[in-house]
């Protein structure tokens, strides 16, 4: 089998192997990005919402968690997304990030506004753990790996699909034909300006080139809906992956909102990686 | 027999992500995802801060000095929530509560910026309406 038959071969639901490394590798990346998350956000997300409206696990609590609490879950964490970047200690390791992840954020949208760019973070670490959990002791289940990065897979490829429907079950087709895109660029840039922030200084270029109405929406629509595709093969899985970042470098680049699951690959990777044990030399040479 | 109960946890995952789609509830980590979903009028209104001096010159705030947050979404939806809650006097001491060992300035005007979206990005705040909800001196 050559590479490129490779790339074009389709994803194996029913035997989902992967190779040995392939779990390591994503939860390396996710253990990375995770800690240098805690570590910036670590103000906003260690301190007491002045608003409580709380949403998923947490709406049962009538009040904010308090800040010692949350100080230990955030500790938790860090040791959490450290070890998963060094491979040691998985299984409590991602038992620890899931739980503080999923605590720390559901908290910081408990504070009046649900903050997406959590969410998907939150999904693949749940995935990540039971993943890992699920495992048996000193060794790695090729099918259970593959079953992770699968679930985290479709969970990428879902979140992707509701966000498009979204847009247009809220906004219409006139999200597309009418410049609610080029409105978000520019409401966001006035927003941070008004507020005390720096706005892009790349937004007003970008409204003068008047690209940021129809074409950038049509293409946001075509990567958000299209985002299925991706589970077709590993070809469709990379191109669709490139798209949908370059779509975050530009939102970071013109609004200055970072989405920094997908900017650092964290979002993408399970996709490459459940079609690289397809092409790779083991796979080639059984074929 | 274990693999197929992971299989419908996959598959039973996938069906609860995407149900938001259909019944617009949004919540967390099950969410809608409306970032920019919402369509904008072209002219944009935002409630914020800014500060004087006691010779009259005014000074702009930092994000963390108006809102207690880094985050633009959060500081938005707090100060909206404040004026919605005809909570103006106590937003405006909180943010004097901030300022407070920043020299110089001795009143906080908490306001209402409005503008067209397009013009204010590209000559900034001299195409703005700004209007006094609030005043109040630092303590």
């Amino acid at each position: 089998m050559t590479a490129a038959t490779a790339s074009r071969m389709p994803i194996d639901w029913f035997s989902p192997t992967v190779d040995s490394g392939a779990m390591l590798r994503w939860s390396r990346l996710a253990g990375a990005v995770m800690l240098g998350y805690l570590i910036v956000r670590a103000p906003a997300l260690l301190a007491a919402p002045t608003t409580w409206e709380p949403v998923g696990a947490l709406r049962p609590l009538g009040s904010p968690l308090p800040r010692p609490i949350l100080a230990i879950v955030w500790a938790a964490g860090l040791l959490g997304s450290a070890s998963l970047l060094v491979g040691r200690f998985l299984r409590p390791a991602s038992l620890a990030l899931c739980t503080a992840a999923l605590i720390l954020f559901t908290h910081r949208s408990s504070g009046g506004q649900i903050l997406w760019f959590d969410v998907l973070p939150t999904l693949h670490i749940l995935a990540l753990a039971a993943g890992l959990l699920l495992q048996p002791p000193n060794r790695v289940d090729a099918r259970l790996a593959g079953w992770a990065l699968r679930l985290a897979s479709l969970m990428t490829v879902a979140t992707y699909v509701v966000a498009g429907v979204a847009k247009l079950r809220i906004g219409g087709l006139g999200w597309i034909a009418d410049g609610v895109l080029e409105r978000h660029i520019t409401y966001s840039a006035m927003r941070l300006d008004v507020l005390g922030g720096t706005a892009s200084p790349l937004a007003a270029p970008l409204v003068d080139l008047g690209i940021a109405s129809a074409p950038l929406a049509v293409a946001v629509i075509l990567i958000e809906l299209g985002a299925p595709v991706a589970l077709v093969n590993r070809r469709w899985a990379m191109a669709w992956a490139a798209a949908a970042w370059l779509m975050h470098a530009v939102i970071a680049a013109t609004m200055f909102v970072v989405f920094h699951w997908p900017l650092f690959g964290v979002a993408f990777l399970p996709l490459i990686l459940v079609f690289a044990d397809q092409d790779s030399p083991e796979a080639r040479r059984s074929a | 027999m274990r693999f197929a109960a992971l299989a419908l946890v996959s598959v039973a995952t996938t069906v609860v992500l995407l149900v938001p789609a259909v019944t617009g509830a949004d919540g967390f980590p099950v969410s809608t995802h409306p970032m920019y979903a919402t369509a904008r009028p072209a002219d944009a209104s935002f409630i914020s801060a800014e500060a004087s001096t006691a010779s009259g010159t005014t000074v702009e705030l930092s994000m963390r000095q108006i809102a207690d947050t880094d985050d633009p979404l959060v500081a938005e939806a707090r100060l909206r929530r404040a004026a919605r809650a005809d909570d103006g006097r106590a937003q405006c001491e909180r943010i004097a509560s901030r300022v407070a060992a920043t020299d110089a300035i001795e009143t906080i005007r908490i306001v209402r910026i409005r503008a067209p979206l397009t013009d204010f990005v590209r000559t900034g705040r001299a195409t703005a309406t700004v209007d006094v909800l609030t005043t109040c001196r630092l303590p």
